[in-house]
């Protein structure tokens, strides 16, 4: 677009009217995140001051670096930091595989009118708000009257577990919560790709012999390929943000949990809230940042490097 | 180009008065009520005079008109609450030219918005300390130092609180708050429900300890099996023992026996202390035998709730006089407590207080409203049980005592009444039920209450706060499931110590230790 109206100077004002309805649709999703997302970015000095309430966010004394090098010498950043990292790794590997499948096997389905069933019952884990899903996870793992408790490791004459004070169960759990409740809009995503492949390529597929599997690999796969490189690059740009909701919520808060599910977003939350540690909590979100931004452009590099069409930009 | 430029110009112009627009609406909001009592402060002239406690001669009505915003908690609606600041309004405009704006937060979200307004510079004027550690507001800065005020605006509340009290609200010579003047002294018991108790003739006199209950327990869970024997409230377990926290909630670093009468206290690792260790494995043993609430220490239900609804037998409370009344009132049954630590008092007693934010733009007006608070027996009687005929009657105007208004309960009401959350509830009504003289009593409790040798010192964390922030993320991972017995204390507490001293608190008790010793050396 560039190119085209730096040597064409002239058409520039007729083609900026003639997308005037495209510019004005932009505008609120820009207003938006400009009042969202850029605005709130002065607070990013905050990190580097002993915040003190009567001197307001600017006047603050400036302490450089104390708030990041405190933030470091505790045990925290490493923890919070591994936390963040693995679970999103988990998140992207497993959820991708799982929304490949699930949307090839839509994909198999003949009848149009099961398939809009399908299509619509996968989705529905993901409208539902996180603070009712912690519920629902409650409702299978409270001690006393949970389903897993009563119904499964009863019947099994198994003790009863205390979920919410045993940490080494709950990577497993997050894992299957997360990837239940955003399976199903990544699975549509995968499945309107796979709707668009040329029907023809199975039929040459099938001639030349092709079974199933066969026709998996070298038929969808190489269709899917741009789309899960897209989102997959997405992902790692999130890698260090995490859901809020399903590390603070579905565990319940609970402190024994803590060692697992504690990540950068609920470590500034409750750093902030109740220990009321502005300054740290602060520290903490700009490191998320910086290294959100840094993995961002060097997966957008690798990915250029290796297959430059796929790039983001 | 240019039009991409004029484009960009215009959008940000517009956002500017959008988030200028917001900025206006608050300010707008907050002088809203003034207008609706002005026609009213000219015939209520004469009502403050009643206060009775002298205060200057000099006229303080002809003062510029100023709003001063107070918050607090308890549920309430924001309609009656406006109306109720309205109510008061009439008192202090005619007094003060002062219009009063309150906003009431639910218990569970009170720290957090508190918290929030105080660090967003809202407006805000008078606030109460609920859930906060007041050292730690002082050091950020949120609120302001009283010294100057009290004397010149709040004269009579000043000599009204005892020099002892008022040390024990000083951090560094700053006066921080208005203290409570509420219990101002422990004592725990454990309360049981009392028609389960009567119908299966337990001898509930007979629990001195914890561990007493456990038969008593076993007892009752084989009749009822469908009740909790023993309960948090949001997940939070009162520690039944007498230890002197020198005024930190954390309690990194305490006297084990508050009522030691060495010269020389030792400050120890309260969760290494024999008392403490005795206590969890109790409570260990009460959750491996089914008696404990299950998943306690993430529970979002308050006692209350729990007792209300027959699903609890007992709860470890806290213990003053008139407390039986209070259950009866917050949960609709009748209850027995028996004692299992007689009063003491220590600091930290005087812990919960009212400060004036450091957003308050005239800090004074905000004094002399706090001074009508604790003084003024017409404004606490309004602040506490709301409007006439509206929230309350009189069941008994010559005794002072009052109840619900015809139609209103404790579940419907739009202005829920606490008297321990206004300054002063010893000088208002008595809620029905209550004993009449229950105010007197009061008085007594905390005047016979043996006190702490090192009752008046207030240990300031700001040496050591970088200690303390990781200890009490420490704390957040332990306390609650080590006190509800989810873990075992011999597995776990040794774990929960050592990584306590991998976070420092071997120096928050030394700091703690030296500035004790500074202080006996000065005062004792």
């Amino acid at each position: 677009m560039a190119k085209v109206s730096a040597v064409r100077p002239v058409k520039e004002k007729k083609h900026f009217v003639r997308y005037l309805p495209l510019y004005l649709m932009m505008v609120p999703g820009i207003a938006y995140i400009i009042i969202n997302n850029y605005i709130p970015m002065t607070g990013i000095v905050v990190a580097f001051k002993q915040y003190n309430t009567r001197l307001g966010l600017y006047n603050s004394p400036n302490i450089g670096l104390k708030n990041f090098e405190f933030l470091f010498r505790t045990k925290d950043a490493l923890l919070i930091t591994r936390n963040t990292l693995l679970y999103n790794l988990a998140f992207i590997v497993i959820g991708t595989l799982f929304a490949i499948a699930v949307a090839v096997l839509l994909n198999e389905i003949k009848i149009k009118k099961a398939q809009q069933v399908y299509q619509t019952i996968v989705l529905v884990p993901f409208l539902i708000s996180i603070v009712i899903v912690s519920y629902l996870v409650n409702a299978f793992l409270a001690t006393d009257t949970g389903f897993v408790n009563n119904s499964i490791l009863g019947a099994m004459g198994k003790e009863p577990v205390s979920w919410y004070a045993s940490p080494q169960y709950w990577p497993f759990i997050l894992i299957l919560v997360q990837v239940w409740k955003v399976f199903g809009y990544n699975s549509i995503i995968y499945f309107s790709v796979l709707v668009g492949i040329d029907q023809g390529y199975y039929e040459a597929a099938v001639i030349d012999g092709a079974n199933r599997w066969k026709q998996f690999l070298h038929v969808t796969l190489p269709g899917l390929k741009p789309t899960i490189i897209t989102l997959t690059l997405m992902s790692i740009g999130r890698i260090f943000y995490s859901d809020f909701g399903l590390f603070y919520q579905v565990p319940m808060n609970s402190g024994a949990l803590m060692d697992v599910t504690n990540t950068i977003d609920t470590f500034v939350y409750r750093s902030m809230m109740q220990l009321n540690n502005v300054g740290m909590a602060s520290a903490a979100g700009v490191y998320q940042s910086l290294v959100g931004f840094v993995l961002v452009l060097t997966a957008n590099f690798v990915v250029r490097k290796l297959d430059s069409e796929n790039a983001l930009f | 180009m240019k039009l991409k430029k004029i484009m960009s110009a215009i959008l940000a112009a517009a956002m500017l008065t959008a988030t200028m627009a917001a900025c206006g609406g608050d300010g707008n909001s907050s002088a809203a009520p003034s207008s609706s009592t002005d026609g009213n402060s000219a015939t209520n002239t004469s009502a403050p005079a009643e206060s009775g406690s002298g205060v200057s001669a000099e006229d303080l009505s002809t003062q510029e008109e100023y709003t001063v915003k107070i918050m607090y908690f308890g549920d309430a609606k924001t309609e009656d609450t406006n109306e109720v600041a309205a109510k008061l309004s009439e008192l202090t405009k005619a007094k003060y030219n002062t219009v009063i704006e309150m906003v009431r937060v639910g218990f569970g979200s009170y720290k957090d918005q508190a918290n929030l307004a105080l660090n967003s510079g809202e407006k805000l004027d008078v606030i109460s300390s609920f859930g906060f550690v007041p050292a730690t507001m002082m050091s950020q800065n949120q609120i302001l130092p009283l010294n100057d005020y009290l004397d010149q605006y709040a004269p009579d509340t000043k000599a009204a609180i005892s020099d002892l009290d008022w040390q024990c609200v000083t951090i560094n010579g700053n006066i921080t708050g208005v203290p409570y003047n509420i219990e101002k002294a422990s004592a725990f018991g454990l309360l049981m429900v009392k028609d389960v108790v009567d119908a299966m003739g337990i001898d509930w006199e007979s629990i001195k300890t914890l561990k007493d209950a456990e038969p008593i327990f076993e007892k009752v869970k084989a009749e009822h099996p469908e009740m909790y024997m023993l309960i948090a409230d949001f997940g939070d377990i009162r520690r039944p023992l007498r230890i002197d926290s020198l005024c930190d909630d954390s309690c990194l670093g305490v006297l084990e026996d508050a009522l030691t009468t060495e010269v020389d206290p030792k400050v120890v690792n309260l969760f290494e202390t024999a008392s403490y260790v005795d206590w969890i494995n109790t409570m260990y043993d009460f959750n491996q035998k089914g008696y404990m609430q299950p998943d306690a220490a993430s529970s979002t239900e308050s006692a209350n709730s729990l007792l209300g609804a027959g699903k609890a037998f007992s709860f470890i409370t806290n213990i003053k006089p008139g407390i039986e009344a209070e259950w009866v009132r917050n949960c609709g049954k009748e209850v027995y407590i028996a004692p299992l630590v007689e009063e003491y008092s220590t600091s930290a007693n005087i812990g919960l207080r009212w400060c004036i934010a450091n957003n308050s733009e005239k800090p004074e007006r905000a004094m002399q409203v706090i001074n009508e608070m604790y003084m003024n027996p017409d404004f606490s009687n309004i602040f506490i049980y709301g409007i006439e005929g509206k929230h309350w009657k009189f069941v008994d105007e010559e005794q002072g005592i009052v109840g619900y208004a015809d139609g209103v309960e404790a579940g419907s009401t739009g202005y829920s009444n606490l008297a321990w959350g206004a300054a002063n509830e010893q000088i208002s009504y008595v809620f029905e039920g209550d004993d009449p003289d229950l105010w007197k009593k009061l008085g007594e409790f905390n005047a016979n209450a043996p006190a702490s040798v090192a009752k008046g010192f207030v240990w300031d964390n700001a040496d050591v706060i970088n200690e303390v922030t990781s200890c009490t993320n420490v704390l957040n991972k332990y306390v609650k499931a080590l006190q509800s017995g989810a873990l075992n204390p011999e597995t776990d507490l040794g774990k929960f110590n050592q990584e306590l001293r991998d976070a420092g608190l071997d120096t928050i008790i030394q700091d703690k230790q030296s500035k004790l010793d500074a202080w006996m050396a000065e005062n004792k």
